[in-house]
């Protein structure tokens, strides 16, 4: 809604570029695949067995790997009235309480998605149609929090280092 | 618990947090220091929330949008709409609520309608005399009705929720949405005559079938879409798919305006937009079971059924609260929370949940624009560089419009489900 504070890792950065984009042929192949199916079920007779499991453990991976590089670029949705109204450091200084409970948060859910895909992956549980091991979509959350953290723990130094640098304003 | 349910989440919001931080520290504090169900049960809520093949339209509606604004799908239907209205007083303000309703029968993205619709005609109706205040204010506001049009994203994410059929839904939100767009158009006209604004150029045939032809794959798309759900050709998700490649075939072949690079970056942002709003689902998901497994849904029952609400009590008491939490809150986290809040209580009086479903649609449809954190006004501001003050005051008479087509959804319930009735 307003304009982002400097991104941890821009968005022109070779990595963010290329995971940009492989999360958008991602979404490519995801339409392809939905229409194929489609297709093929109603015209051809013919069921593509998983596709639609494919498809939502695909969604899954995309908003979560997602999610990182919306944290990484300061995109997340927020009511942002009252950060865009204070002054540049006070900004900071939000910016920094915002990552403290961003990683916080997500470092919480890390450790317990860690645990339960041990879980799934000790007892080998899989998929319905496609009979994939069910650890790797649950993996995902353990990749998508893991990586925000990281993400939101680089920001918060980020911020830490420009209100070091940024000089106090005068007491009057 | 009040602590972490309650008070750290609206002071986080009020502080600017991301709205998935805020329902995930909230749940991660009260599974500390509350709750003696094994953590780990965050990451099984979590993974449900997100493992549900109805979520799946979502990106594509998302990315059907994005490939209309991009491929000029979106410029084509405001230019055929403008040829349509001709000599009505107030033309252009019409056009622009059915601009907005018409791009609301192919994307499902209020804040993308704002932002398309406003650029294009914002700076006519300020020309043509209807005022910044005014002009702010319908564009802003007309773009809500993308919500209750469908495809709708809200009514996705409500079925998905209230684990109520999503075609009905979308069959259901047909008659509200175009009764909100009449009431608007009629309130543009009677505005229009009282200012005195300057008139377009009277109906041109010729000029009308020319952009007739010029935006037909573009009007048969929201066509193919619509009839392809209510025939039982594809389900939803699967019209989405198609409403995608629908759009890459027009753009790319048809139009030829847009190159395969145009459809990639499309498809990064639709994913991006995915991933900003799933993400909440998923967190907000798991507030909503911590608030259900802590009793929160009987007590409000309780409390309800011993102020003994008749239905229409309730409803105005569920308008209210969602009026209010609309001016705060995103449509998704309203839904996603609020839903398995008011969906026991609905079906305990009786209440249709298509109805309900509807009803709530249009509150959070009315929340997109209420000061003071409208989604669209922000965007408003943004795009069109339009002061916060002068679309605040801009958006207040559209809101009275629309608050009082919402009281004739919710009391008139023949209105909504007469389409499912008939077919």
């Amino acid at each position: 809604m307003s304009a982002p504070e400097q991104p941890a890792v821009s968005e022109t950065h070779p990595v963010a570029r290329a995971v940009r984009v492989v999360l958008g042929l991602l979404l490519l192949c995801m339409v392809v695949l939905n229409v194929a199916s489609a297709m093929c079920r109603y015209i051809f007779g013919i069921v593509f067995v998983g596709a639609d499991e494919l498809l939502v453990f695909a969604m899954i991976w995309m908003v979560m790997v997602g999610m990182i590089v919306v944290t990484a670029s300061r995109s997340h949705i927020a009511l942002d009235f009252l950060v865009t109204r204070v002054a540049p450091r006070q900004r900071v200084m939000l910016s920094a309480a915002h990552n403290i409970v961003v990683t916080g948060a997500c470092a919480y859910a890390t450790v317990y998605c860690w645990s339960f895909v041990m879980r799934v992956a000790a007892i080998g549980q899989t998929s319905m149609a496609l009979e994939l091991p069910m650890a790797v979509p649950h993996f995902a959350l353990v990749v998508g929090f893991g990586g925000t953290t990281i993400a939101s723990a680089l920001l918060l130094a980020s911020d830490i280092a420009k209100l070091a640098r940024a000089p106090r304003p005068a007491a009057s | 618990m009040i602590w972490t349910l309650a008070i750290l989440p609206v002071t986080l919001l009020a502080l600017g947090t991301p709205i998935f931080a805020l329902f995930l520290a909230g749940a991660a504090l009260t599974f500390a220091f509350f709750l003696t169900v094994q953590p780990v049960a965050l990451h099984q809520i979590m993974f449900g929330g997100l493992e549900n093949y109805a979520l799946l339209a979502v990106p594509f509606f998302i990315f059907a949008g994005e490939l209309m604004g991009g491929s000029g799908i979106a410029d084509r239907l405001i230019a055929w709409v403008l040829a349509l209205i001709g000599r009505v007083p107030g033309s252009l303000g019409v056009a622009t609520v059915g601009a907005c309703t018409l791009i609301g029968a192919i994307s499902g993205a209020s804040t993308a309608t704002v932002a398309v619709v406003g650029r294009a005609l914002y700076p006519s109706l300020v020309r043509d005399g209807y005022g910044t205040r005014f002009s702010a204010g319908l564009v802003s506001s007309s773009g809500s009705i993308d919500i209750v049009i469908p495809p709708s994203i809200a009514m996705i994410l409500y079925g998905a929720s209230a684990e109520q059929s999503i075609a009905k839904l979308f069959a259901a939100g047909v008659l509200p949405g175009l009764l909100i767009a009449f009431m608007m158009s009629a309130y543009v006209v009677v505005m229009a005559l009282r200012i005195g604004v300057r008139t377009s150029a009277g109906f041109d045939l010729r000029h009308f079938l020319r952009t007739t032809y010029e935006a037909g794959p573009a009007l048969l798309m929201p066509v193919f879409i619509l009839s392809g759900i209510y025939l039982g050709w594809f389900s939803p998700t699967e019209a989405g798919g198609f409403a995608c490649l629908y759009a890459i075939i027009v753009g790319r072949y048809v139009y030829r305006t847009m190159t395969w690079n145009g459809v990639l970056d499309c498809a990064v942002t639709s994913a991006m937009i995915t991933a900003q709003i799933l993400v909440i689902v998923a967190a907000a998901a798991l507030f909503s079971w911590i608030l259900t497994i802590n009793g929160v849904p009987q007590a409000i029952t309780a409390g309800l059924k011993a102020l003994e609400l008749p239905p229409w009590g309730f409803l105005m008491v569920v308008n209210i609260i969602l009026l209010v939490v609309g001016c705060f809150l995103d449509p998704t986290s309203a839904i996603i929370v609020l839903t398995p809040l008011f969906i026991p209580i609905v079906k305990s009086l009786g209440i249709d949940p298509i109805h309900f479903g509807i009803v709530m649609t249009v509150n959070i449809a009315i929340g997109m624009f209420t000061p003071p954190f409208g989604l669209n006004l922000f965007v408003a501001q943004t795009v069109l560089g339009i002061p916060l003050d002068t679309l605040y005051r801009g958006v207040l008479p559209f809101a009275v419009v629309q608050i009082t087509a919402l009281l004739i959804i919710t009391y008139w319930p023949a209105l909504t489900l007469v389409v499912l009735r008939t077919f």
